[in-house]
């Protein structure tokens, strides 16, 4: 499968980074077991395993990947408004980012722009909001993210 | 003795009574909610109770867990759209019982029998813990590297279809715990230059991505406009003569359940399913397995409650988490500055006996709680699914903020998250990730400490009986995993 070669592959690369980087680390003059010692022992197992997954993997040669185009545009999308949010909720703060973040996602799930679903989008954003900022500020006295909006 | 009625003293507080009422009750919504469990709902209600006491906030946890475990009988059964993977095996019985007319009955025994089973792990543990705790005393670092290997082994070897994949799990999970700060040296590893990275991928961020986020972007691809069928409920009270009928599995799952929980990595759904195949060979009436049989119900969710219990036991006396959701409790317990192991037995037994007696409550108040809310939860398939995707976004975003207020931590949760989807969409297993991400620190500590202790050398391992028993069993563990795998045998269902 697709997937799992490119798995097998991005693991040995990480294992090969993970290996050189920890090459620059301090050694221990007490032991050989130094802050580079634990990581380079898992990075080889790891590297090794990778080999397996690619060896396995193109010895059963099974075909198929069950991400579609059309899956990959919605998996875009869905991590494209998790990224807008936290990046306004960065810069503007909980309220405004929340309020909309909540609307957009629903909305896209919901597929269909109709006023139902936005009237019901909107009064889950605005419930969520409230609800959240009286149990973290009010109740449990935890701050929020705060930004140029509130 | 005082320590006893100081802890029931302490669960009776109004506050922590009312606490673990509330989770019980969330934890039965999340756990109604199919493809929301016990694991997710511990990990984003956990940063809400960073500003509580420890007792309290293990309360609330522990209540979740007990309503989590039985709460997706409840969808099993009105509308066979289980809640958890381990509420699977009452798919059918139930299912059946409510086109008879007998939905609520089923949900009836589903609560009883998870409360007994429940019950009787918390005996279990409270009688087995001390216990071992005790035998844990006399670990060294080489002890408890290999004690730790060995829960990892084997939570890899069953927890996945692909003994090769859940290797790759672990040992990824296992790399990203060495982001940070060595635990010996101040040295900060692979840190990239990036401040916050310095102390390391936080724990809770990591798993609500994992759970939470990788939901959201589940549920988001896999949406279908569908309306729900409104199931209506009966009588749910069982009366004497379904308990008497159901009583023997309710007592057997419970005795399957704290076996399997003690065992790393085989969850509520491996104990539900060997419950199932027992009731299957020993109902009184086995022609009726599958078709609408009340034993069917009892056994399966005695045993997927009686997990909690012992799961427990190995997180509480070595620290070392059974499963995923006593990793997102374990931690959830170090960020209280509570360190599960053999000396909170000996040193804080003030937080232990709470424990247990919270325990206690939570499955009592389950049996109230779970029959109460059980008209309003058959309901709960009605609530629109963008709504719910929406709100898990943003208490999953709200939530790893507040797991340290840092908004670094909402992406590193972002970024678990697609990790976690892809993961589970290839057949990778998360719960070795999730439990090598709590179990690295503590392997790595160990295995040097042990190195430094030896000076150097690797036979330190192989010298110690306890440490050559467990490195054996991890070894026989995995080369049997191997074995099945090319035998093609069928392989276990995920206990995750």
């Amino acid at each position: 499968m697709k997937a799992d070669l490119f798995a097998g592959i991005s693991g040995l690369f990480l294992s090969i980074v993970v290996w050189l980087i920890s090459a620059s680390f301090p050694v221990f003059a007490v032991s050989k077991a130094g802050p580079a010692y634990y990581p380079r022992a898992i990075a080889l197992i790891f590297g090794l395993a990778c080999l397996g997954l690619i060896f396995q993997t193109l010895k059963k040669k099974e075909a198929g990947n069950p991400m579609t185009g059309y899956l990959w545009l919605r998996l875009a999308v869905i991590v494209g408004i998790l990224i807008a949010y936290y990046f306004c909720i960065r810069s503007l703060g909980y309220f405004f980012s929340t309020f909309f973040a909540g609307i957009a996602l629903a909305m896209y799930v919901f597929q269909k722009f109709t006023v139902r679903n936005l009237l019901l989008s909107t009064a889950n954003a605005v419930i969520i909001c409230v609800s959240i900022y009286f149990i973290f500020t009010i109740l449990l006295k935890a701050p929020l993210p705060r930004g140029l909006l509130f | 003795m005082e320590l006893v009625f100081n802890a029931i003293i302490t669960i009776f507080q109004p506050i922590n009574f009312s606490l673990t009422l509330l989770g019980v009750l969330i934890g039965t919504l999340f756990g109604a909610i199919p493809g929301l469990t016990a694991t997710l709902a511990i990990a984003l209600l956990s940063p809400l109770t960073f500003n509580m006491d420890p007792i309290s906030s293990m309360l609330l946890l522990l209540g979740i867990y007990a309503g989590g475990m039985y709460g997706g009988s409840i969808t099993a059964i009105t509308i066979r759209a289980p809640g958890a993977p381990a509420n699977a095996a009452v798919v059918d019985d139930g299912y059946a019982l409510t086109l008879q007319g007998k939905g609520g009955v089923a949900i009836g025994i589903s609560n009883v029998a998870g409360v007994v089973g429940g019950l009787f792990s918390c005996i279990a543990m409270i009688f087995l813990s001390p216990l071992l705790a005790k035998f844990a005393l006399m670990f060294g670092p080489a002890e408890y590297f290999s004690v730790t290997l060995f829960g990892l082994t084997a939570v890899f070897a069953v927890s996945g279809k692909s003994f090769i994949k859940g290797v790759f799990s672990a040992l990824l999970g296992l790399l990203l715990a060495t982001v940070g700060y060595d635990p010996i040296l101040p040295f900060s590893r692979f840190n990239f230059g990036i401040a916050p990275l310095s102390r390391g991928l936080s724990f809770l961020p990591a798993v609500i991505g994992m759970f939470a986020f990788a939901e959201v972007i589940r549920l988001v691809l896999e949406y279908k406009e569908e309306e729900q069928q409104m199931v209506k409920v009966d009588r749910v009270v069982p009366n004497l003569q379904e308990f008497k009928e159901s009583f023997r599995f309710m007592i057997r799952g419970g005795i399957i359940g704290v076996l399997i929980g003690i065992l790393p990595g085989a969850g509520g759904t491996i104990a539900s399913y060997v419950s199932y195949g027992d009731v299957r060979r020993n109902a009184r009436h086995p022609e009726l397995v599958g078709k609408g049989s009340l034993e069917a119900i009892a056994g399966p969710e005695s045993a997927n409650n009686a997990v909690s219990g012992g799961a427990m036991i190995p997180m509480l006396t070595l620290g070392i988490p059974g499963d995923s959701v006593t990793a997102v409790l374990l931690g959830a317990m170090m960020i209280q500055g509570i360190q599960p192991g053999p000396l909170l037995f000996k040193q804080h037994l003030d937080v232990v006996y709470p424990i247990f007696a919270g325990m206690i409550l939570s499955n009592v108040s389950l049996l109230f709680i779970g029959m109460l809310v059980v008209k309003p939860i058959s309901r709960i398939a009605l609530i629109k699914k963008p709504l719910l995707i929406s709100f898990l976004m943003i208490f999953g975003v709200i939530g790893s903020f507040a797991s340290s207020n840092s908004i670094f931590d909402v992406l590193v949760a972002i970024c678990f998250g697609v990790l976690g989807f892809f993961m589970d969409r290839f057949d990778f297993p998360i719960a070795p990730t999730v439990l090598a991400m709590i179990l690295g620190p503590l392997l790595e500590n160990s295995l040097r400490q042990a190195m430094i202790t030896s000076n150097g050398s690797p036979l330190i391992f192989f010298t110690k009986p306890i440490s050559v028993v467990f490195l054996a069993i991890a070894l026989i563990t995995s080369l049997s995993m191997i074995y099945r795998e090319r035998k093609q045998a069928k392989p276990l269902p995920s206990g995750f």
